[in-house]
């Protein structure tokens, strides 16, 4: 989108895509022709004005020959665009159009329309066709609609890449190592960081607002908030969610880690919490780094939130206008939202791709108000987590028993020898060493459908077969995350068609399978660390009706990892257990 | 200084001064030019011959290909020169460009695209690029084409004029036979500003393969008193 430059009766300078816009708000004039955003801004900061000295015609005149004398210096110097190139089509300011553009410009349900598309967005230029379609208006009313919205409302334009000093910086993603090209206007830079959610250059702009402004749409908290979702809380899902409304009483508390044990039910017991905020008006994100689990907790947050439409943004599905309290993401999605959630809800956050990846970080952060509360929900949370906990920046909650009411069942090591990673099938069964892990594997088979964790996806196809050949009588699948059959060998095997599954870490979290059975193979590898351990140990048990189950690591040593992994949820039950005679 | 400290001094100062190492644009091999010379020889197939019509890559030992001998191709332009054949790594590099908006990977063709113009063409007045419809501009955020009129007036000091404007948002030309091409473009183009009498244009573009393209615009910036058009484009077809 190319800007015009105006100037009003006062000497302030304006940029506007739609000029005439500006001269129906207030008396102005349109001193320069269409070009980027970011050329303008650039040129404006390179220049030194001196204000007019009074209001009067001649005062004023001199002003703006003296700007646009220094704008037109500063563009040939920069070598960023020949003048030549400009064209100043001065758009036609005739009657019809002026009664066209005040019709859109003074039609209030258009602009409220529209204001609920945009509220808590930050728009890039290259999802306006969508937002026109939403809308069912012209490129030009959608010009005349954001443009009204910065003049009154506060949202404002801003280039989406930003050069300084020869760096060029996204606005978007806050990336800051953008690729240089030439355009018409000069040089120009693309963002590649965020490329996942449309791609993104310097001659456009973004469109957002520092103040969101959503409206309450629920009545006040009634007294007894549990009874009103469509599940039954365990006593210490109660006690945490009361803990956790608690806490937020406390306005100096912005930061809580809810650290549960697998299959605590967590999610579950932000739902008072977000009930609350809700009531109150307040936006309220649930995000996680992977796909499945947004559109996992979606249906669920709907059920239990059915006054209000639960909105989700993800790869998957094309992103909705429709303005709602209430939004499920993914962390890429994020991007799509500036200063709007009074409270996030995070969701595994140890979980790929999102620890170590500065954009998604910035995402997370430019998504949250300020002011706004940051809920980490997880079951293994990371070191620089639990840091801030001990330095007392974040609050800690912890949620050691199951839904159930019983522990986590505590894994087992045993020593088993397995050959090398990259042995063949023969290789594997012909050694002697097989007859260990075969007996526990054939063990574990016997209690309930089996899940065998290897540590590389090249393992499984190898492991899927080797495993055909120790159980003749079962149905052996095996899976990993890009498997494009993925999907319906997971199926098989929560319905029951498949009893023995290979994979590497996709069924790692949130799946609950009845009377599963867990091998770790190459227990000792190190791409387990205790965190991966426990998520693995985490499925077995989850359910009322079996809340026991075996996991068994098997490798040549115990690995600290391995050590701590046990450690971990021995101390979980132990505090578990403390707290169901509390 | 003793020949083997010498020597030795020496294979430390290259050890030192590693120049930043490229990597071919289009086979990502070592290479001390942006697209090496394995891939120009495979991709730009300097022995070829390009129709002067249209720019296809032709094997015969004449100046057209059958197409424009026949009479169906374009007549508007004087000439029509092209870098590479529209196929493999070189399509894919040009497909990044627009699709994953990869504008960057076009500077490393810059001198490439340049000498090509330079030694076949005239010096022109102006350079123009074919406009591509507001709708895709909004949804790609730049218009390819601009950007090679761009490095072409960056290295040479041609001013940019974009004289034509696209009214109509067409369909792909790859996806059209000849005769569907045409009537697609059919007022696709109008002039925008007042065009200067008697100049020179260099019409610039990313893909040129039947020059239906090239020859709507030409012909409008004909009408509109431009004396000569010269076609130049990254990709083109090729005569079997
Ligand atoms: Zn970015
Ligand atoms: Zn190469
Ligand atoms: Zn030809």
């Amino acid at each position: 989108m190319l800007f015009y430059t105006l100037i009003n009766k006062s000497g302030q300078i304006r940029f506007s895509p739609i000029p005439l816009v500006d001269m129906l708000w207030e008396d102005s004039t349109i001193i320069g022709g269409k070009l980027p955003l970011e050329v303008l801004h650039r040129s404006l900061n390179a220049i030194r004005l001196t204000k007019p000295s009074n209001n009067t015609t001649t005062s004023m005149q001199e002003f703006q020959s003296d700007l646009i004398r220094q704008l037109k210096t500063v563009l040939q110097k920069n070598g960023d665009v020949r003048t030549e190139n400009i064209v100043l089509d001065k758009p036609l300011f005739n009657m019809e159009t002026r009664e066209k553009y005040k019709g859109i410009f003074y039609n209030d349900d258009l602009y409220s329309a529209f204001l609920s598309g945009v509220n808590g967005r930050q728009l890039a230029e290259g999802e306006l066709p969508y937002l026109m379609k939403h809308l069912q208006c012209d490129e030009d009313t959608i010009k005349i609609l954001m443009h009204k919205a910065v003049l009154i409302d506060q949202y404002e334009w801003l280039p989406a890449i930003r050069r300084s000093k020869g760096n060029w910086s996204c606005q978007r993603c806050g990336n800051m190592d953008c690729q240089e090209w030439i355009s018409v206007y000069g040089y120009a830079a693309t963002c590649q960081e965020c490329r996942s959610i449309g791609p993104l250059n310097s001659l456009q702009v973004i469109f957002r607002s520092p103040k969101s402004g959503h409206r309450s749409l629920f009545n006040r908290v009634e007294a007894n908030i549990f009874h009103k979702f469509n599940f039954e809380f365990s006593h210490a899902q109660q006690k945490a969610a009361l803990e956790l409304l608690a806490l937020c009483e406390k306005d100096e508390v912005q930061r809580i880690l809810v650290w549960a044990v697998c299959g605590a039910g967590k999610t579950e017991i932000s739902f008072p919490l977000i009930y609350k905020y809700l009531s109150e008006g307040k936006s309220v994100l649930f995000a996680a780094p992977r796909q499945d689990v947004v559109h996992d907790v979606q249906p669920r947050l709907q059920r239990n939130f059915p006054q209000i439409k639960v909105r989700i943004f993800s790869g998957a599905v094309t992103p909705e206008w429709e303005d709602s309290l209430l939004t499920v993401a993914t962390t890429h999605q994020l991007l799509r939202f500036y200063k709007t959630f009074s409270l996030i809800l995070f969701d595994e956050m140890d979980a790929y791709p999102y620890p170590g990846n500065k954009v998604l970080e910035f995402g997370l952060n430019q998504a949250l108000q300020e002011g706004g509360r940051l809920i980490y929900l997880t079951a293994t949370p990371p070191d620089s987590l639990l840091r801030e906990v001990k330095r007392g920046e974040s609050e800690i909650i912890r949620l050691s028993l199951r839904h159930h009411g019983f522990p986590v069942p505590i894994p087992e090591w045993a020593k088993a020898n397995f050959p090398d990673k990259s042995a063949s099938l023969q290789e594997i069964l012909k050694k002697k060493d097989s007859i260990t892990w075969r007996k526990i594997l054939e063990e574990l088979a016997e209690e309930g459908p089996l899940l065998v964790f290897v540590p590389r996806i090249g393992m499984v196809p190898i492991w899927t077969e080797t495993l055909r050949g120790v159980f003749h009588e079962k149905q052996v699948e095996g899976s990993w995350s890009s498997d494009p059959y993925r999907l319906e060998k997971v199926k098989s095997f929560l319905n029951g068609n498949c009893q023995v599954f290979v994979s590497t870490s996709i069924l790692e979290r949130g799946i609950t399978v009845n009377r599963v059975q867990v091998a770790v193979l190459f227990a000792d590898d190190e791409q387990y660390d205790t965190r991966a351990l426990i998520q693995m140990a985490g499925r077995t048990g989850r359910t009322q009706a079996h809340p026991w189950g075996r996991t068994v690591f098997l490798a040549a040593k115990q690995t600290k990892a391995i050590k701590k992994a046990l450690a971990w949820i021995q101390e979980q039950n132990t505090i578990g257990e403390r707290e169901s005679f509390s | 200084m003793t020949s083997e400290t010498f020597s030795k001094w020496k294979s430390l100062v290259s050890q030192i001064w590693y120049e930043k190492e490229k990597i071919c644009l289009l086979c990502s091999r070592k290479s001390i030019e942006t697209i090496c010379p394995e891939c120009q020889e495979i991709y730009f197939q300097p022995q070829m011959r390009r129709c002067i019509s249209c720019g296809k890559l032709i094997a015969n030992q004449g100046t057209q290909c059958k197409d424009c001998l026949s009479g169906i191709g374009p007549k508007g332009l004087m000439k029509v020169v092209t870098l590479g054949y529209y196929e493999n790594a070189w399509r894919e590099l040009i497909c990044n460009v627009k699709f994953k908006s990869q504008p960057y990977l076009l500077l490393g063709i810059s001198d490439c695209l340049t000498e090509l113009a330079m030694k076949n063409l005239p010096p022109p007045d102006a350079v123009v690029p074919v406009p591509i419809h507001p709708h895709k501009l909004a949804e790609r955020g730049f218009n390819q084409a601009e950007i090679i009129a761009s490095i072409l007036s960056n290295h040479l000091g041609i001013p940019i004029k974009n004289y034509i404007l696209r009214t109509k948002n067409t369909l792909p030309q790859t996806s059209l036979g000849r005769k569907e091409r045409i009537e697609n473009l059919h007022g696709a183009f109008e002039i925008k500003e007042k065009v200067m009498k008697d100049e020179i244009i260099w019409l610039a573009d990313d893909v040129t393969t039947t020059g239906a393209t090239l020859e709507e615009c030409a012909q409008i910036l004909k009408t509109n008193g431009v004396k000569e058009v010269y076609g130049v484009c990254l990709g083109a077809g090729k005569e079997e």
